[in-house]
C-alpha cells in the first residue's frame, strides 16, 4: 500500500503538489489522470523517492520513504519496478543487458541464469528477438516494452508507469495498455499508471484518481469517475459538462481533500 | 550604491558557490568509494576510455610540442652559443610543465567533454533516475569510476607525452639541426632530476581529478534537454581547462622551489 499524507512539493516558486492525500491499494492498478503539467510525474516520482516532499509523508508499506537513509531506501526501491516515459534504457547497453541489469545488481544468479531470465522477460513483453540489439535500433513502442521487461525483471511488488502510452500510435497504445493489464493480472503487482490517455485509463484501471493543479480532486472506481459531478473531471473524461468550471478553478475549491489521510484515496 | 556592489559581487558569489558544490560533489563520490559493491570492471572500462583511447592524441601533441620546443629554443640559444642546452630545456619543460598540462588539456577536450555529455544525456533522458529507481547509486556507478580512472591514467599519459616529446626534441635537435647527440643527452641527464619527473606526474594526477570531477559534475546536474547537454559540455571543458591552468601555477609554486 502506498499512502500520500498532505504531501506538498514546490520547485522554486512553483507549487507542483499541494497537500496531496492519496491511497494506492495493493494488487490493483491505479491510474492517475490529469492534464500535462499538473504534477502527475512528480507525484509518481515521490513514490520511489526520486523526488522528496517539502512537507507531508509518503508511506510505502507503512515506511515514510521521504525520511529514510540510502540503505533503507534502496531496500524499499528493490520492491519497485518503474517504466519511464521514454523507457530510459541505457544507451550503452544492449536491450538484453538493460533487462539483465537489475538482476546483475541485486541477485546472485549465474550469468547464464540471468540471461535466461532476461530473455524470458523480453518474451513476456513480446520482444523475443531483440536481446542483442541496441536501444537506438528499437521503435518507440518496442522501447517501452523493453523498459517494461526491465521494470519486471526482479518481479517487483509495485510497478510504476510514467505515461506509458504517450507518443505512440493508437494500435501500439492499445497494445501497451493490454500489456499492462496482462502484466498486472499475471504478477498481481500493485500498478500505478500516470496517464492523460483517458480511454486507456478506463481500460487499465481498477481505480482512477484525477490530479489537477497539484491536488487530487477525485478518486474512485472507473464508474465513479465517469459519474463524477466535478466539472473538471467531467470535462476531462469527455462526459457532458453541466457547468463551466470557474476560470480560476482551483481543484481544491471543488473538492476539498480534507485533513484525513486517504480521504481521496482509492479505497 | 548597494546595487553596484550586488552587481559586482555576483560573479564572485557564483564562483564560490560552484567551487563549494563541486567540492561537495567530490566528497560525496569519495564517501561512495568506501562502500560495496566495488565496481572494478567499470573502473577498468573507464581507464580504457580515458587512458588507452587518448594515447594517439597524446602521442601526436606530445611529439610536435617537443619538436617545436627544440626548434624555438635552438634559435634562441644559438644567439649566445647555448645550443647544447636544447635537450635539457626540452626535457625539463616537458616533464615539469608541458607534458602534464598539455596531456590534461587534451584529455579534457576528449574525455572530460565526453563525461559531461554522456552523463548529461543520461540525466535528461531519465537514465540516472532509472539507476536510482533500480537501487543503484548513480554517483557510485557513473562518477566514481571516471574519477578514479582519470587519476590513475593521467600520469601514464603524461609519461607517454614526456617520452615522445623528448624524442621529438631529439629528432629536431640532433637529426635536423645537427646538435651533437652526446651533448644533447649528457646535458639533459645532467640537469633533469627524478624529482622533476615525479612532481610532473603528481601534477597530472591532480589534473585528472579536476577534469573528471568537473566533467561529471557538469553532466550530473544538466537540465534543459539537448541544449542543456551542449551547455554543460562547453562549461565542463572551459572550467576544467581553467582549473588545470590555475592549479598548475599553485602546484608549481609549491613543488618547484
Amino acid at each position: 500500500m502506498i499512502q500520500f499524507i498532505d504531501v506538498s512539493k514546490s520547485f522554486r516558486d512553483q507549487k507542483v503538489l499541494d497537500k496531496v492525500n492519496l491511497l494506492i491499494r495493493p494488487k490493483e492498478t491505479t491510474v492517475i489522470i490529469g492534464q500535462s503539467g499538473t504534477g502527475k510525474t512528480v507525484l509518481l516520482k515521490h513514490m520511489i523517492a526520486l523526488v522528496r516532499p517539502d512537507s507531508g509523508q509518503v508511506l510505502v508499506g507503512g515506511e515514510d520513504i521521504g525520511r529514510q537513509d540510502e540503505d533503507t531506501l534502496n531496500r524499499i526501491r528493490k520492491r519497485f519496478g518503474m517504466l519511464f516515459q521514454d523507457a530510459a534504457l541505457f544507451d550503452s547497453m544492449t536491450v538484453g543487458e538493460n533487462v539483465a541489469f537489475p538482476l546483475k545488481e541485486h541477485t546472485d544468479f549465474s550469468a547464464k541464469a540471468i540471461r535466461r531470465i532476461a530473455g524470458e522477460k523480453l518474451e513476456q513483453v513480446g520482444l523475443a528477438d531483440v536481446y542483442e540489439k541496441m536501444p537506438s535500433e528499437l521503435s518507440g513502442g518496442m522501447r517501452k516494452r523493453a523498459g517494461l521487461a526491465r521494470a519486471i525483471a526482479l518481479d517487483p511488488e509495485i510497478i510504476l508507469f510514467d505515461e506509458p502510452t504517450t507518443g505512440l500510435d493508437p494500435i501500439m497504445r492499445d497494445a501497451i495498455g493490454d500489456l499492462i493489464v496482462e502484466t498486472q493480472r499475471r504478477t498481481q503487482a500493485t500498478c500505478v499508471v500516470i496517464s492523460h490517455d483517458i480511454e486507456g485509463a478506463f481500460r487499465m484501471a481498477h481505480r482512477i484518481a484525477m490530479i489537477h493543479r497539484g491536488r487530487i480532486i477525485e478518486a474512485g472506481g472507473p464508474e465513479e469517475i465517469r459519474r463524477s459531478k466535478n466539472p473538471i473531471v467531467r470535462r476531462f473524461v469527455g462526459g457532458p459538462s453541466d457547468e463551466t468550471p470557474p476560470k480560476s478553478a482551483s481543484a481544491g475549491a471543488s473538492v476539498e481533500p480534507g485533513p484525513a489521510a486517504g480521504e481521496h484515496g482509492t479505497e | 550604491m548597494i546595487r553596484v556592489f550586488e552587481f559586482a559581487g555576483r560573479p564572485f558569489i557564483f564562483v564560490f558557490e560552484e567551487f563549494g558544490k563541486i567540492t561537495f560533489f567530490l566528497f560525496t563520490a569519495c564517501a561512495w568509494m568506501l562502500r560495496r559493491p566495488f565496481r572494478i570492471h567499470l573502473i577498468f572500462k573507464q581507464m580504457e576510455f580515458v587512458g588507452v583511447n587518448s594515447v594517439v592524441v597524446v602521442l601526436i601533441t606530445g611529439a610536435f610540442t617537443g619538436m617545436v620546443l627544440a626548434l624555438q629554443t635552438y634559435y634562441g640559444f644559438r644567439m649566445f652559443g647555448g645550443e647544447s642546452l636544447v635537450g635539457a630545456t626540452v626535457a625539463l619543460s616537458m616533464t615539469r610543465e608541458i607534458g602534464p598540462v598539455f596531456t590534461a588539456l587534451m584529455v579534457t577536450a576528449r574525455a572530460g567533454s565526453a563525461m559531461a555529455a554522456e552523463i548529461g544525456t543520461m540525466r535528461v533522458t531519465e537514465q540516472i533516475d532509472a539507476l536510482t529507481a533500480m537501487a543503484v547509486n548513480p554517483i557510485q556507478y557513473l562518477v566514481l569510476p571516471r574519477i578514479l580512472a582519470s587519476i590513475v591514467m593521467l600520469p601514464f599519459l603524461t609519461i607517454v607525452s614526456d617520452v615522445i616529446g623528448i624524442l621529438g626534441g631529439y629528432f629536431v635537435g640532433v637529426v635536423l639541426l645537427k646538435i651533437n647527440a652526446g651533448v644533447f643527452i649528457a646535458r639533459m641527464s645532467e640537469i633533469v632530476v627524478l624529482g622533476d619527473i615525479f612532481n610532473g606526474l603528481v601534477k597530472s594526477a591532480v589534473f585528472g581529478l579536476l577534469l573528471s570531477v568537473i566533467g561529471c559534475y557538469k553532466g550530473y546536474f544538466t537540465t534543459g534537454g539537448a541544449e542543456g547537454v551542449g551547455r554543460a559540455t562547453t562549461q565542463a571543458v572551459v572550467l576544467a581547462a581553467v582549473a588545470v591552468l590555475v592549479s598548475d601555477y599553485f602546484l608549481t609554486a609549491m613543488m618547484f622551489r
